[in-house]
């Protein structure tokens, strides 16, 4: 049985199917690893967009409530004349008001630059709404280091204690003339739960430690109630998230390695679920990268999806490989094994006595002309056996008559 | 009569109590063998090479002893 060409034959398809079955899977394994990139891409490119959505709606508004509220004829005096009390009571009303309703953080009051100075590298401050207490002291930073120049809206992401808030900050005018500065601030941390409920992805935005100050740090998690997780990463820190385990937002990279595009990363399995990494930066009012949004895109039901149909795909394959494989065989057997057996019976017989047993060709193929041949060879057979047999009964008769 | 026309005997008698197909045991004896059965005769001359040959394949196809 294992000699026969059907068991080979059998062999073969079986190696086939096989084959086929891996390859199937192979085939599987790519489109789903090529529907992962794409979903990865698409979850880090539709987030950056909302996050830049965000940020410009968020400012925009800033800037028409700072405008508004620039409108107030009380104020341009006051800022003139530098009155920190005046301002802190014209501002804390709005100022409980806005933090509650939209979670505004900072609220500054700065001097005009001495004349002369066009781009002064610090200015001073008149007020902190947030902190009353403390003014009075002179701040280097971006964004008064660009209002103080462009005398313009000037808005973006600064990078604080904290983390990373939005900043917007207005001249003060009086009669045509710039008189001093007002700055908001907004904490950011809204924008990524409301890009959840918008795509259901968890983001966490991290930041480079060195940005930081680990003692400022603890103490503001601490006064939050949260863990202080300063060493939950080597040079990264997570200042904000929305998934309830942080840890699935470990990055051991760098963020000036992050491309302005994003990209994606690896996928992680947690508590049962799978999730497509990726990761875009975050840039501040100066153009540089001061943080990362880390994008968690939950691939669960397409994995699970994808799974289902590689087995159906290779079961489906499988079955058909099978039907094949038996039409195969039937075929070979009826086209090849039946006329070869069928010659081997014909040729045992001739051989034991029957030699008018004819080979009729079957059809005009290869084995139909080995039939044709095998035919030929029978009659040839056969005519030489008589042509002996005569000779011998000639032999016999004259050995007869002889004696 | 020759231990060999002796063997076709036999073997014919066996067929025919079995109802087997003659040729095609005569056949396969014959390949087996190296000489047509068919054209055994009671004066054929013995073989004993090809008569062994014969009692192996009797012995084989039909489980016979010649």
């Amino acid at each position: 049985m294992f000699r026969t060409i059907k068991f080979k034959m059998i062999v073969v398809i079986a190696i086939s199917v096989g084959l086929g079955a891996l390859a199937v899977t192979w085939r599987f394994q790519r489109v789903y690893e090529d529907n992962v990139r794409l979903l990865s891409h698409e979850s880090i490119r539709s987030a950056a967009a909302a996050f830049g959505d965000l940020e410009r709606t968020s400012t925009d508004l800033m800037a028409a409530s700072l405008t508004a509220f620039l409108r107030d004829p009380a104020i341009a005096p006051a800022v003139a004349a530098k009155d920190h009390d005046r301002l802190v009571a014209i501002s804390t009303p709005t100022f409980k008001d806005y933090k509650a309703r939209y979670g505004l953080t900072n609220w500054n009051w700065w001097e005009k630059e001495p004349d002369g100075e066009a781009a002064p590298r610090a200015l001073r401050n008149i007020a902190r709404v947030q902190m009353p207490e403390k003014f009075g002291d002179l701040v280097e930073r971006t964004a008064t280091q660009r209002i103080a120049a462009e005398k313009k809206l000037v808005t973006g992401l600064d990078l604080g204690f904290t983390g990373l808030a939005l900043r917007a900050l207005l001249p003060v005018e009086q009669d045509g003339q710039v008189v001093g500065y007002v700055e908001w601030g907004l904490e950011i941390k809204t924008f990524l739960e409301r890009m959840k409920k918008l795509s259901g992805n968890e983001y966490g935005l991290v930041v480079e430690k060195s940005a930081m100050k680990h003692e400022q740090w603890t103490s503001t998690r601490k006064h939050l109630g949260d863990r202080d997780n300063w060493d939950d990463m080597k040079d990264l820190l997570l200042v904000q998230d929305t998934a309830k385990d942080a840890t699935i937002f470990q990055y051991e990279g760098s963020i000036a390695d992050v491309p302005e595009g994003g990209k994606a990363l690896e996928l992680r399995t947690k508590d049962g679920r799978t999730y497509s990494r990726g990761v875009f930066p975050v840039s501040d009012m100066a153009g540089r990268k001061v943080g990362a949004v880390f994008v968690l895109h939950d691939i669960t039901a397409l994995q699970s999806e994808m799974n289902k149909s590689r087995q159906h795909a290779i079961v489906t394959m499988m079955v058909l490989m099978v039907i094949l494989a038996f039409v195969l065989i039937g075929v070979f057997q009826a086209l090849v094994v039946r006329r070869l057996e069928k010659m081997t019976r014909v040729a045992t017989r001739v051989v034991g006595g029957e030699f008018n047993l004819e080979v009729v060709p079957a059809a005009n193929d290869e084995i139909g002309a080995f039939e044709t041949l095998f035919e030929q060879f029978r009659v040839l057979f056969v005519g030489l056996l008589e042509q002996t047999q005569g000779e011998e009964r000639s032999k016999d008769k004259s050995a007869g008559g002889g004696r | 009569m020759g231990q060999t026309y002796e063997a076709k005997r036999r073997v014919e008698q066996v067929i025919a109590e079995r109802r087997l197909n003659e040729a095609e045991v005569k056949g396969k004896l014959s390949l087996k063998s190296g000489m047509l059965l068919a054209f055994i005769k009671p004066d054929s001359p013995d073989d004993p090479v090809k008569l062994e040959k014969l009692r192996a394949a009797a012995r084989e196809l039909l489980q016979i002893e010649l």
